[in-house]
């Protein structure tokens, strides 16, 4: 046999034997219904029906659910973020991968932002009137804003990229204006870091959250804010009053999960535990769960994420130290409040929080009328200050 | 259903070379009912709406070619032909441009006149195997084939899914004989399919890769665009456009030749052309000889006078422009080509000529780059914008970010494609052919192609892949 014949014949044979094996190996190997770098279900098998068949959306659907299930696909993903990354590719999954920051690639859209003043309006309006109702019944609203660490690290865009600092900083300006019209207790968090420096360890290289120490320098910020603005005299934990600890475990942030955790990092997570212990109970949704309040990993070379604090986002927590001497919180939004409650619960009697995102029993205003918490604390991050969706749905009763 | 998806290639592909290769073993006729069979299951994939307009082209093109045959008299002939061209002319009117006629019609503003526009959703295709279908009529009208009593051939011919939504347009003359009678061999098959991962590879890696940049530049508003992003958009709109109907058509006649067809080349490196009728002699070649056979030397040529010569090429032109898309910008992209063409004919394509080679490139590389742009903008101001944009009026100046992180970002794909746009195949080939005593270029010769394809089929795959990753910040469990 000749050497064309011979890479003939092998060829014919490995194209053959890899579109044979593929379909069998994805019909008979291992599945899941989850995935886990992309935090989604994967797509399920459609249904058959008269109109999908007729118009070609069974096929598509269909189509959809092959990809997400095909053989070995996260390790197809993996190779391809691993090939962009060894490219030099400045972009990545959507994640601009500079030298020192995993960050959030925004584009290179502009628009005119003067129509962020009346959706600011109406946000003052609303949290005026949250505020008033609080007041009400004695009791005391502060909003926390915070920045998203793409905010945060502006400065580390490369000078080709639009960090979107324009865009931020007009609706923190129009934010922080409409909460003084409305005499409403806000701290900009962003403001605050800028005074302190803006140290890099505050926010993590590969997420998009901060890290323990820029949440503990929130959480001292607005505990003296409490302090200052009302008669609780919170007891404020210090450095000193806390036992921190540096996780072993690899850290996989938010950017650098979409990276399939390829990009090298020093992140580690940092949580820390009151030195002197107070007993407490939790329950998650009405239902009691174990008093913890970080889902830490079992094993040192297992991962750790963000979840790790409160173990993530849940709709309902409630922690009841059984102090009745001491005041009761609220604190409410995003996932930047995880890292705060496992410190502020310490000097309250009970912590409700909540996230409604994924809590829907009761609107805003029902769950404080119902437990008149003496403090309320909104958490939210300053992309999101003007956004009526979520935890931005300011819905009063009255 | 499209060869460039994970379902073609491990589920569809599979299935068929097993049907074909064992069921079909030895019977011409079981071949070719297996591959109708695939075709048609291929096809209704996009809809099973679309089947009745296939299957009415398919019988009405069998029943004229029987009329049109010359066992009929003359007159049964020339009314069968008629009809037939009204009746495959008029397929194409109504699911491809009814809206936009009426439109027209209603945008006059006659008095008493207002027309619905019928909301017909254009089946996959159509373009391709209507032409398909008149091609078999003329065929046998102009004495090129016989008429076949089989209606199944006829199907197969107009269904062969290889060929049936993009190309290229087989003319029935060429294959009626491949569709009774042909020989599936190992070299073809191999070398089919080496072809088909090239052409999936151009179409994965470069196309859809380059079509990012062209998306950008021109969903954004053009005139704040910088020079820098307007040209690099238009390039890569050039680029995307070769990579994606070459690779398919690669594809295509990769896996006809696998299954023992011949099917006409499409492409033959346009963009080293020195000028626009060297372009339109290499791009898209199927649709040009069509237009050139069946309309262009129907209505006289070039042996008539001067006036009918240029009239000739409007309509070739306007008709070829207008088959792309029901929407003025085709139409503009056609008549644009047709005064190039009749400027390089009768005006200035003695002097271009005569310019070095360099010159001849870059301008024939200018007024493809402009016929893109007019191809791709959804209206004149897009196309004005675009422009001003190109030579530096735009808002965003001359570069831009924008600009500079696309350029990182697809400095490879822009790279490879501009490589790969030119011919060094050849000039590998026959530099290895020339050393094919040593046994290094002996090995490349008869190894590289299949090891190459097959890098590339796999990266393919693993970008088809990646196609359907889907992140989100919070978890959607």
């Amino acid at each position: 046999m000749s050497s064309k014949r011979r890479s003939q014949v092998l060829f014919a044979a490995l194209f053959v034997i890899a579109i044979f094996f593929a379909p069998l190996y994805t019909w008979l190997g291992p599945h899941s219904d989850i995935s886990f770098y992309e935090q989604r279900k994967l797509a399920s098998r459609p249904e058959i029906s008269r109109e999908g068949l007729w118009d070609g959306q069974f096929f598509k659907d269909a189509e959809a659910c092959y990809a997400d299930h095909f053989m070995l696909r996260d390790k197809f993903v993996k190779l391809n973020v691993l090939l962009d990354l060894a490219l030099k590719r400045p972009v990545v999954n959507d994640i601009i991968v500079s030298p020192d920051a995993l960050l959030d690639f925004h584009g290179f859209m502009k628009w005119d932002t003067a129509y962020l003043t009346g959706l600011a309006e109406k946000a003052g309006q609303n949290y005026g009137a949250l505020n008033e109702k609080i007041k009400s019944y004695g009791g005391y609203f502060c909003y926390l804003g915070l920045p998203l660490q793409s905010s945060y690290f502006a400065s580390k865009y490369p000078s080709y990229m639009d960090s979107r600092k324009w865009h931020v900083d007009d609706i923190r300006a129009a934010f922080s204006k409409a909460m003084v019209e409305n005499k409403v207790p806000f701290i900009d968090m962003h403001a605050v870091y800028d005074s302190l420096g803006s140290p890099d360890d505050f926010y993590f290289e590969s997420d998009h959250h901060y890290t323990f120490k820029g949440a503990f320098a929130a959480y001292t910020e607005l505990m003296n804010r409490i302090n200052a603005d009302t008669d609780f005299d919170v007891e404020i934990l210090t450095e000193s009053d806390l036992d921190f600890i540096t996780l072993p475990n690899p850290y996989l942030g938010s950017t650098n999960r979409k990276l399939y955790g390829l990009w090298p990092t020093e992140d580690k997570l940092e949580i820390a535990f009151p030195k002197t212990p107070v007993e407490f109970s939790r329950r998650d949704n009405g239902v009691p769960v174990e008093a913890s309040l970080f889902a830490l990993p079992k094993n040192d070379g297992d991962i750790v994420t963000y979840l790790a604090f409160m173990g993530g986002d849940v709709g309902e927590t409630v922690i009841d130290t059984n102090r009745p001497e001491l005041p009761d919180v609220l604190i409410y939004g995003d996932s930047f409040t995880n890292p705060l409650e496992t410190l502020i619960w310490f000097s309250f009697n009970k912590m409700y929080s909540l996230d409604f995102r994924y809590y829907t029993a009761q609107t805003l205003g029902e769950y404080i009328d119902k437990h008149k918490p003496d403090v309320v604390i909104c958490v939210r991050d300053e992309t999101v200050y003007l956004s009526t969706d979520g935890n931005g749905a300011v819905e009063l009763s009255d | 259903m499209v060869f460039s998806s994970l379902s073609f290639i491990f589920l569809f592909l599979p299935a068929l070379l097993a049907a074909y290769f064992l069921l079909g073993a030895g019977s011409i006729k079981i071949k070719n009912l297996i591959l109708l069979v695939f075709s048609i299951g291929f096809y209704a994939c996009g809809g099973l709406r679309f089947l009745p307009a296939l299957a009415a082209s398919v019988v009405f093109n069998y029943l004229f070619g029987l009329l049109v045959s010359n066992k009929n008299p003359g007159k049964t002939r020339k009314t069968a032909i008629f009809c037939a061209t009204a009746f495959n002319l008029g397929l194409l009117v109504w699911f491809k441009y009814i809206g936009f006629f009426a439109e027209i019609v209603n945008s006059l503003n006659i008095k008493g006149l207002k027309i619905p526009v019928p909301t017909v959703v254009l089946p996959i295709g159509i373009s391709f195997y209507t032409f398909q279908g008149m091609s078999y009529v003329f065929d046998i009208y102009y004495g090129n084939a016989k008429a076949e009593r089989n209606i199944f051939k006829v199907a197969l011919y107009i269904l062969l899914f290889p060929q049936l939504v993009a190309g290229p347009i087989v003319r029935y003359h060429t294959i009626a004989e491949q569709i009774s009678c042909r020989k599936e061999t190992l070299e073809g098959f191999s070398q089919g399919f080496m072809r088909f991962l090239f052409g999936l590879a151009k179409k994965v890696l470069l196309a859809n890769q380059l079509g990012r940049i062209a998306d950008a530049a021109f969903s954004a508003p053009a005139a704040e665009l910088s020079a820098g992003m307007a040209w690099l958009g238009v390039i890569s709109y050039t680029f995307q456009l070769y990579f994606d109907f070459s690779g398919y058509s690669d594809m295509a006649i990769g896996m006809g030749r696998a299954f023992g067809f011949s099917f006409p080349e499409n492409f033959n490196y346009p963009y080293i052309s020195q000028s626009i009728t060297e372009f339109w002699r290499r791009w898209h070649m199927s649709l040009s000889t069509w237009f050139r056979d069946y309309l262009y030397i129907p209505l006289g040529g070039s042996r008539v006078v001067l006036w009918k010569q240029i009239r000739n090429l409007l309509v070739v032109w306007t008709l070829t422009g207008f088959w792309h898309g029901a929407a003025w910008n085709f139409l503009l992209w056609g008549l644009f080509y047709a005064v190039l063409l009749i400027g390089e004919r009768y005006i200035w394509g003695k002097a271009v000529a005569k310019l070095p080679g360099f010159f001849r490139h870059v301008y024939a590389l200018f007024f493809i780059c402009i016929g893109w742009l007019l191809f791709r903008s959804g209206s004149v101001q897009q196309i004005s914008a675009f422009l001003s944009a190109m030579f530096g009026s735009g808002k965003a100046g001359g570069w831009d970010g924008q600009a500079t992180y696309y350029l990182l970002e697809f400095r490879w794909e822009l790279l490879i494609a501009l490589l790969a746009s030119l011919p060094p195949k050849k000039a590998v080939h026959s530099f290895l052919e020339r050393r094919e005593e040593r046994l290094w270029a002996n090995f490349l010769l008869n190894w590289g192609a299949p090891a190459l394809s097959l890098i590339l089929g796999f990266f393919s795959v693993m970008r088809l892949i990646t196609s359907s990753f889907n992140p989100f910040i919070y978890f959607q469990f």
